[in-house]
């Protein structure tokens, strides 16, 4: 008996191990950390909410924090699972060229990262941009340097993370569509319903809960997303298209400032986690 | 039934038993193999290269620019299993020669010495990104090459850094000035100024033209008659072909945008850290940094610039002179002439050609320089051979012809490598490298200021300098707001870094 409560143990052990080493453990650093000045390769010294105090009264982590939460994991998430949503009914209904349509939609999504930030950026270039050149060619606009203004500039990280990542939620509630029981649908049908109200009745609260659940779940993996907004803009113009993300590597890699990257994250914990909870609780939910 | 169901079944038997058996001869060939590599007696030393894709510029002469996968040598190494060896992380250039005088070097270290270099080539960010996780696990290189300016200056102003005073003591004599004054670094643990970095390169802020497009074969030293030259190949040459007449960039991202304000900002007599004290909030460098701000800001607005210079990143100006959609532009080192130099020699020798920086405006004569620092960590494992490794690159005989391979992008700074190579870089039928070398050496060379304390590569990390244009030209403020808000953002970085 004692045995068989002890061997299940063992069998964990292994990835019970790399979770403590790779999730506990930063994770209890970043925490500690949060609460002392630590320099790089200086030893931490205690400095209690200091840094707390001070990153909640810097304007710039005040406003990377609304870009954070507002315009990138709340807008550019929302619009992107809508579109998804959206695209995924299409495809399940579409029959004809389904393939090739599916194809396409998903393209974006299969395309290298790095290769697709560098081609928007020059895509959107105004001296040698295509979209520029186009519009000076056929409707003599000015060039318009869009990465210069924190609205356009935002704008475009926004239309970037829409564009390369609805593929993939597609993908997942298309799977999810098709999962649903098909003749629910055919007595719709049969009894007069419209495509507004077969997606009102009985698609929407089908789907509900694996939309919600992927919603959150791209909440949280878009608001650990460095690459884009390193990438198309480095936080410029006049660091106003910072994410927390790339605040946190300019507190750590360009100004040595340990502690005050590890903070910055910190804070938002308690939140992070909420929704992670929360994600559980719904995944929980939705395999019952 | 039931007897097909068993006969299935054996069947799965015997394929698992097929499988682990040949897993079992795979794992003992393994073993095998790993015991005969691992008694084997120890290889002769020979050259380990591993080659990695990394981008490089193809530049076409449409305004195009396609970027390729190309091999670059990243990780050098020449086991020599009896001599001690060293680690050397140093930041990948630009141009292949470069890696390729760099290794040479160090092949001819190890030739000298016996000692083995285990060098890793890093893009600029990597490096910074890799020392820092370095020095936060006590896992020091030996010895450092770098590109980014505020890189030294955050690690020597935590004490980290071995103070190279008694080696800089020793060639003194023989280094070009300015490259002393970039040498100096804070150090705040012990509050002392000291040689904690060495650039082992310089290089000056240059101009260079295309002479069909800017109309002339040399520009004009005169600040006025300099930028009237500029305008009016602008223009009478550029705008009928629908291209500018100069590429300056004034963007917030990367290095170049703030190189370009602060050779702007010298020409009008900036001088805010003069005998490294603090002295920004004088009248006449609020004057100063107006003038830079208006400056640039009317040129822009004039069209003078392409639209895009205010979000180029560092290869920008580089590739707009290329593609040629641009008369001329300025940038430190000879980047842009050795890209040529390498690409087309017609282009290098006939069809462009360098100016120095003109003089300002009021008569400063200033050239801004840059300083790329070489250090060594003061708890690093091999110290004692790391300074072997620094002397051996900095004795005359051996570095000539390093940094002669770079094509002449950077300066020596040792005075006694430009007489080495004398024909080199006083070449009268070359019209690029001469002119920088006669920058750094003839003209009263001002190292950038990230180069002189700790604060200032910090702000310049930050690019709060070109984000001034940025904001007079995005946001409607005045060339005042933006010139008072640069200087309480100086001050305000000096206070706290005195007062932590």
């Amino acid at each position: 008996m004692k045995k068989d409560s002890v061997i299940p143990y063992f069998f964990i052990l292994p990835i019970m191990t790399l979770f403590f080493l790779f999730i506990i453990y930063p994770l209890f650093i970043e925490i500690i950390y949060s609460f002392f000045n630590k320099k790089l390769g200086l030893k931490p010294v205690f400095v209690g909410f200091d840094n707390f105090v001070k990153l909640t009264n810097d304007p710039l982590y005040i406003h990377t924090l609304w870009n954070t939460f507002v315009p990138w994991c709340g807008v550019a998430v929302n619009i992107k699972m809508l579109l998804a949503l959206l695209f995924a009914n299409y495809l399940a209904e579409t029959t004809r060229f389904r393939r090739v349509i599916r194809a396409i939609i998903l393209l974006p999504w299969a395309l290298p990262l790095i290769t697709c930030l560098s081609a928007w950026r020059w895509i959107w270039d105004p001296d040698w941009g295509v979209i520029n050149r186009a519009l000076q060619t056929f409707f003599a606009c000015p060039p318009l340097p869009l990465f210069a203004e924190y609205k356009s500039a935002f704008g475009l990280i926004i239309l970037f993370h829409i564009w390369k990542w609805t593929p993939f939620w597609t993908l997942i509630f298309l799977g999810g569509l098709q999962g649903l029981p098909p003749s629910l649908y055919e007595s719709a049908k049969i009894d007069g319903a419209g495509r507004f109200e077969i997606f009102k009745y009985i698609t929407w609260p089908l789907i509900k809960p694996l939309y919600i659940i992927c919603t959150l779940l791209s909440m949280v993996w878009t608001l650990g997303d460095f690459t884009t907004v390193w990438v198309l803009t480095q936080g410029a113009p006049a660091e106003s298209t910072h994410v927390l993300a790339t605040l946190a590597y300019r507190y750590a890699f360009l100004h040595g400032d340990l502690s005050t990257a590890y903070t910055s994250f910190t804070i938002i914990l308690p939140l992070v986690l909420g929704m992670i909870l929360i994600l559980i609780r719904k995944i929980e939910g939705f395999l019952k | 039934m039931s007897g097909e169901k068993k006969e299935e079944k054996m069947d799965r038997r015997k394929y698992i038993k097929y499988i682990g058996a040949g897993a079992a001869i795979a794992a003992a060939a393994a073993i095998g193999y790993g015991v005969s590599e691992l008694t084997k007696p120890p290889p002769k030393p020979t050259t380990v290269v591993t080659t990695v894709p990394a981008p490089t510029t193809i530049v076409t002469t449409v305004p195009t620019v396609i970027t390729v996968p190309t091999p670059v040598v990243t990780t050098y190494s020449t086991p020599s299993p009896t001599s001690r060896r060293i680690t050397v992380w140093w930041t990948t250039m630009y141009l292949a020669a470069e890696q390729l005088a760099t290794i040479q070097a160090v092949r001819e270290f190890e030739k000298q010495t016996g000692i083995g270099v285990d060098i890793t080539f890093f893009t600029e960010a990597g490096l910074v990104e890799k020392v820092t996780t370095a020095v936060e696990g006590k896992k020091f290189p030996d010895i450092v090459l770098t590109h980014m300016p505020f890189l030294a200056a955050n690690i020597a102003v935590n004490g980290l850094l071995e103070d190279l005073t008694s080696f800089v003591n020793e060639i003194k004599n023989d280094l070009l000035p300015p490259v002393l004054e970039a040498s100096l670094q804070f150090n705040k643990v012990e509050n002392k100024w000291s040689y904690y970095a060495i650039p082992l390169l310089t290089d000056a802020y240059n101009v260079h033209f295309w002479k069909d497009l800017y109309g002339r074969d040399s520009a004009p030293t005169d600040w006025e008659e300099f930028w009237a030259s500029v305008k009016e190949a602008h223009n009478k040459i550029c705008k009928p072909k629908g291209i500018y007449g100069y590429g300056l960039t004034m963007s917030d991202l990367q290095t170049d945008g703030y190189e370009a304000f602060h050779a702007i900002s010298k020409s009008f007599g900036f001088d805010p850290f003069p005998e490294r004290k603090l002295a920004i909030d004088t009248p006449s460098n609020r004057k100063a940094l107006i003038e830079t701000i208006e400056f640039a800001t009317s040129l822009y607005r004039q069209g003078l610039f392409p639209p895009g210079v205010i979000t180029w990143k560092n290869p920008d100006n580089n590739n707009a002179f290329h593609s040629r959609i641009i008369a001329g532009t300025s940038n430190h080192t000879l980047s842009i002439p050795a890209y040529q130099y390498e690409n087309n020699k017609d282009n290098y020798y006939n069809k462009m050609f360098t100016s120095v920086w003109p003089i300002g405006p009021y008569g400063d004569n200033r050239v801004q320089l840059n300083a790329r620092h070489i250090f060594i960590f003061k708890d690093a494992p091999n110290k004692d051979l790391a300074l072997k490794f620094l002397s051996f690159f900095l004795t005359p005989e051996n570095y000539a012809p390093y940094v002669k391979g770079y094509i002449g992008r950077f300066v020596p700074i040792l005075k006694s490598a430009l007489e080495i190579d004398k024909d080199f870089w006083y070449n009268p039928k070359d019209p690029n490298i001469p002119v920088q070398v006669e920058a750094v050496t003839k003209r009263k060379g001002a190292p950038l200021l990230n180069t002189l304390h700790p604060v200032w590569a910090k702000l310049d990390a930050d690019n709060i300098f070109p984000r001034a244009w940025i904001k007079v030209l995005t946001q409607n403020i005045t060339p005042e707001q933006a010139a008072d808000e640069l200087i309480a953002q100086v001050k305000k970085a000096f206070e706290e870094f005195y007062r932590a």
